[in-house]
């Protein structure tokens, strides 16, 4: 079937491993710059997006045989939702972890390697909604477009 | 993961530091074991302290963002490792997991280098 696409919106589709994350991230980026978006908001989304995809390959997909994603972005209103779908496993309790941040204290061996993907989803989207319905999990992040996030016009 | 390795000589008897540059773009789940391991090859038995100039890079994620950590904590206990030229959307992944507290950072390798030379 081919794609209605909406003027407006941008859709991917691809199999879930780190090189195809790059894929995704360098066309979602380049679909962004032409929107007339900040360099700031473009980074923004794309740190975020980044961590929600780096998540279905490692988690959704663990030990599991490779399977793929798919990306659509469509701004609504004043927000560019961006919704990411995968076939791997749901998220424990289907919810979205809510364990803080991990700290960065004050000695060296302790200091966190990782537990920071939610993180920073949490700190850069502005909405955030998960559902597993039936086989996938459907997460959808926001980001709210304002006169700031928006390039000036030429002239 | 190509990293090149440049070394500032120390005051008389000091151990001076060396300058690791990052030849890529990108510090992301797809190269993150490679550049630690490239790291540690880089830093393992030696001495002084190390800047890492992140200038070419344009954009860690958080698998990059631990293996910088990482190598960190791979050194021994009196060397530290300084950052250098981080670039925006590196520096607001530093600042929002607040790993820019845990670094020395420098706006560019020269400065660091230049504070640390004998």
């Amino acid at each position: 079937m081919t794609d209605q696409s909406d003027p407006i919106g941008f859709a991917l589709a691809l199999r879930a491993n780190p090189l195809a994350v790059r894929t995704a991230l360098a066309d979602t980026r380049g679909w962004l710059a032409s929107r007339r978006l900040t360099e700031a908001f473009c980074s923004t989304v794309e740190i975020a997006v980044a961590e929600a995809l780096n998540n279905v390959v490692e988690h959704a997909y663990y030990r599991r045989r490779e399977a793929g994603f798919s990306l659509v972005a469509r701004p609504f209103g004043d927000i560019l939702y961006i919704e990411i779908r995968d076939k791997g496993h749901a998220m424990p309790d289907h919810r979205l972890p809510d364990t803080p941040p991990p700290e960065p204290g004050e000695d060296r061996a302790s200091l966190p390697e990782g537990g920071f993907g939610w993180h920073l989803i949490r700190s850069l989207a502005d909405t955030l909604t998960y559902r597993r319905e039936g086989e996938e999990n459907c997460l959808i992040l926001g980001f709210t477009i304002s006169p700031e996030t928006r390039l000036p016009r030429d002239g | 993961m190509e990293l090149s390795s440049n070394p500032i000589p120390g005051p008389p008897g000091g151990a001076g530091a060396t300058v690791i540059t990052v030849n890529a773009a990108r510090i992301d789940a797809s190269v993150a074991i490679q550049f630690k391991d490239a790291m540690r090859g880089l830093t393992a038995g030696g001495a002084g302290d190390v800047i890492l100039d992140l200038s070419q890079v344009s954009f860690v994620d958080s698998s990059g963002l631990g293996a910088i950590v990482g190598a960190m904590k791979a050194l021994e206990a009196d060397r530290h490792m300084h950052l250098a030229g981080l670039t925006a959307d590196v520096d607001k992944v530093f600042r929002l997991t607040r790993m820019d507290t845990v670094f020395a950072i420098h706006a560019h390798a020269s400065d660091a280098s230049a504070q640390l030379a004998g």
